[in-house]
Parts: structure tokens; sequence; C-alpha cells
């Protein structure tokens, strides 16, 4: 199972430091929409996956890692790290079991989001 | 044996040469441009079959692939050479006196070209003993020289390495030197080369006669001069000199941009004035297919900048097309959507007059040596890795824009 907290608080605190002040764009913005993201590219590493396709799987694994890296998923990039290692070598039953990990670590991910962007509103 | 010779201005070229010479340039620019589309043609289609053969997993064909990919690239370099030779000769390249920070200049070269010293096992060091030493001349053909002398350094040494200097002569005057440990070459004979009087014959002088023809027209431009001195065997110095009318001080502001840049973390609103003041805020054409990367790219850039957002490489182009090209920045992301790819993209900018001197910032999660060096060898200015750093990328577009300010005017 992926350890440590899902989301790095440091790097959240210091990505919302960079919309303070911005008027057309806002931290909510950015987090909402990797949120809405989120789904929609694990299923395309998923259906990369079961097609058989390295390619394509590497590629879909280093758009995701890309922006979790952004909003400080590190243990999701980390995994997304070790999948596209695994695609690109045409490795495909050692990528089908991290992407069993990568699920989990997704769904772990897109709570904290949620409850980070809820935790906002309240505030 | 040392020999030194020199190299100043053209003279005594009659009338009818001249005439004979800008016809011959015409028909060169003409056939290099004619070359130039099949060539991408031939890298584009090289680069396709790497990414499908790595999609399979099969990596046994990568060195021809290597291959194809290195001579298209130089063919590349030799017909922009030949381009701008021609330009030269017709009178049409532009020529744009700006003041130029030598030390700057000198430190930002040395580091693009460390990768490819690294990559023989040669050091490449900068010395400065003129910190506040600057010129006025065009930045274009001042960087095309120093260009064409490192990479030779480079090229044609084995062991040891290379220095580039920057110093002053026994005459007092500014000097950069380009020293190397190489195989080195018969002055007396590359003169002749160079004055078209002796074929080149051997590899050693058609390697660089191209490059050092290109480089003393552009040493004519600017009004610099340049003097050859080497031992075959031992090693060659290059030395451009400027005269003391192309001299100005300059103020070393590198100790206040170190001390910003060290500050960790770097807050990237005082490492964020991009552009001295009373001068138009640059833009940054951000081409990025991720729309949430994009925003935080915006988020980063935004009141700094002004933002603009491509997805894919054909968005880039229409906008590219549309925008002033004089104070623009790109920022782009490797892997594109769409059919074609950052490097591919670099490669069209790179390739395209109108276009080819706008810095391109590379922002990627690759992460392998050789994603940075496809990158730089494809014409990337600067490459960083994701997650990005606000302060570095803030001060390598500062740097950027001001240089690219410097050249365009």
């Amino acid at each position: 199972m992926p350890s440590g907290e899902p989301l790095d608080p440091q790097v959240l605190a210091e990505l919302r430091s960079h919309f303070e002040g911005q008027k057309s764009v806002t931290f909510d913005d950015l987090l909402a929409l990797f949120v809405e993201q989120l789904e929609p590219r694990v299923s395309a590493i998923r259906a990369a996956i079961e097609r058989g396709d390295g390619g394509g799987a590497n590629a879909a694994a280093h758009v995701l890692r890309g922006s979790s890296l952004v909003v400080g998923a590190r243990p999701l990039a980390e995994l997304c790290w070790q999948l596209e290692l695994a695609a690109r070598s045409g490795a495909m039953a050692q990528a089908q079991a991290v992407m069993t990990r990568l699920e989990v670590e997704a769904a772990r991910v897109r709570r904290a989001l949620e409850e980070a962007m809820q935790r906002k509103t309240r505030g | 044996m040392t020999v030194d010779s020199y190299i100043g201005s053209d003279s005594g070229v009659v009338q009818h040469g001249i005439e004979h010479g800008v016809e011959a340039s015409k028909f060169l620019a003409h056939a290099a441009y004619a070359i130039r589309s099949p060539v991408n043609i031939i890298l584009g289609y090289s680069e396709l079959i790497a990414q499908r053969l790595s999609a399979l997993g099969d990596d046994s064909q990568r060195p021809y692939l290597e291959g194809i990919r290195r001579s298209g690239r130089q063919i590349l370099e030799t017909i922009n050479r030949i381009l701008d030779y021609s330009r030269i000769e017709q009178g049409t390249l532009p020529v744009v006196p700006e003041r130029i920070d030598l030390a700057g200049l000198l430190e930002k070269l040395t580091q693009d070209y460390r990768v490819l010293a690294a990559a023989k096992n040669l050091a490449l060091i900068c010395e400065i003993e003129e910190p506040s030493a600057g010129v006025v001349c065009d930045a274009y053909c001042l960087i095309g020289v120093l260009s064409n002398l490192i990479d030779n350094a480079i090229k044609f040494t084995h062991t040891g390495g290379a220095v580039i200097k920057l110093c002053r002569d026994s005459q007092e005057r500014l000097c950069i030197e380009v020293r190397d440990s190489g195989v080195g070459f018969d002055a007396e004979r590359m003169q002749r080369v160079l004055a078209g009087t002796c074929d080149g014959n051997a590899q050693r002088y058609e390697q660089s006669g191209l490059g050092l023809m290109l480089t003393r027209k552009y040493l004519n431009l600017i009004g610099a001069s340049m003097t050859i001195s080497s031992t075959p065997g031992k090693g060659s110095v290059f030395t451009v000199i400027f005269p003391p009318s192309m001299e100005v001080h300059w103020e070393p502001r590198r100790a206040a941009q170190a001390a910003a840049s060290a500050a960790p973390p770097a807050p990237p609103a005082e490492a964020a004035e991009p552009m001295r003041a009373g001068t138009p805020r640059p833009t940054v054409l951000v081409v990025e297919d991720q729309p949430d990367q994009a925003l935080f790219m915006r988020a980063l850039l935004e009141g700094k900048y002004h933002v603009e957002i491509a997805a894919n490489a054909r968005e880039a182009m229409a906008l590219l097309e549309q925008l002033d090209k004089t104070n623009l920045l790109i920022l782009m992301d490797l892997s594109l959507s769409g059919g074609e790819d950052g490097l591919s993209l670099t490669r069209r900018i790179r390739a395209d007059a109108r276009l080819r001197h706008i810095p391109i910032v590379v922002a990627t999660a690759h992460a392998f040596e050789q994603d940075r060096e496809r990158a730089l060898s494809a014409g990337c200015s600067a490459y960083l890795v994701k997650p990005l750093d606000a302060g570095q990328l803030l001060t390598t577009l500062q740097e950027l824009a001001g240089q690219a300010h410097q050249v365009s005017g």
C-alpha cells in the first residue's frame, strides 16, 4: 500500500500562495479541475493496459504524473512513474500490478482534495 | 610550431564579384530551403518509428535511429548556416546593436554546452576576469560566433576540455578566448581555406571551414576581429577581440540575482520583475495540453507576463502568427496531444526564420537525462523538470526575456 499523506501540505500551501491576488483563476478552480480529470486519466491508463498498449499506458501515466506533482500528490506521482517504467519496457504484468495500487491511491487523493476544498468553503 | 593568423575584414572584392556572390547566395538560399523540408520529414518519420518501436518494447534499432536523427540535425544546422551566410551576403540579415553583458552571456553559453562536453567526458570552464565588461553589438551575430567556437572546441577535443575566458590582451583590448586541448590544426592552411584559396581536403578543415567562414562574416558585421593560434596535436586558441569603441561598462547584477535564487524557497514575487521599467510586459505562450497544468502555469505567470495558452502544436503555431514576436517567450510541455509533440514543434520553430529567435523553455515530467539532451539539441533554450519550482521558472524566464529583448531591440 502507498505510505504517507496523499497530499504534501507544503506543496498545497505554496500552490495556494501562487493564486493569491489572482482575478481570473482561483486555487479551487485548479483543485476542481484536477479532481474532474482524475477519473478519466486513471481510466485512460487502465484501458491502455487492458489492450496491452505499453506506449499508451506510458503516455497516460505520464500525464497523470505531471498533474499529480502540481497538487503535491507525491505517492500517486511515484506510482505513475513506476507504471511508466514498467509500460515503457513492455512489462505489462508489472504495469497491471502497479495499476491496482495506483487506483487505490487515486481514490485517496480524490478524498483528500475534496476535503481540502470543503474545509476552505467552511473556513 | 605555433602559427598565428589574423582574420580581419574582407577587402579587395571587385564589383562583379559582389554581384556574382549575391546571385550565388540567392541560389544557395533557395537550395537550402528546398533541402530543409524533406530533411524535416525524414527526422519526423524516424522519430515516429522510434516512438512506435519503443512502445513495442523494441530498443534494438535505437542506435541506428539515433544515427539518422543526429545526422539529420547536422544537415539542418548546416542549412541554417548557409541561410545565414547568404542573408549576410545579400545584406538582408538585420543587425541591431544592443548592450550585452559579456560575463552573463559566456556563463549561459558555457552552461548550455556543458551537456555536450560532458557527453565526451570533457571539462568546460568559464573564466571571467572582467565581470563588468559589456559591448554594444548585435547579440545574434555574437552568439553565432561564440557558439560556433565552443562547438568546434568540443568537436575537435577528445581529452581534457576547453576554457572560455573573458579577459584583456596585452594591448588592453577586451577579448573572449576559447582555448581547447584538442587535435589542433595548421593555422596557415586554415587561413587559406577560409580565404577560399585552398580546398579543405582534410576532415579537420572541411568540418570547421563552413562554421568559421560564417564566424568571419558575423565578426565583419559586428566590427570585431579574431586571431587563431594552434599547435597540431596540442590544441587551439581562438580569440575574439573587441575594439575599444564597442566597449561599455556593465553593472554586474549577478551577485544580487544569485542571492535571490539561492534563498530557499525562492520567493516568486521578488524574482518576478521580468523587465526593466518602461518596457512592455512580455508575453509567455504556454503550450500545454492538460487544462489543470495550464491553469497552474497561468497562475504562476499572470501579473508578471501577458499569458496565452495553446493546447497543442497547431494552436501554438496559429497564435505565433498573431503575437508580437519581438517580446515573446514560449513555455512548453514536451508531451502534447494532437499528433505533434513539443520536440517536433521546437524544431519547427527553430527552422522558421521569423520565429527562431524566440526563447523556448521546456517544462516536463520527463526524467531521463536523454530527454534533456534531446530537448536541448532540438533547440530549447532551457529545460525544467516538473514539479516546477516557481522561483526557478520565473528567474529563467526573466533572464531569457532580457536576452530576447536585447536581440530584438
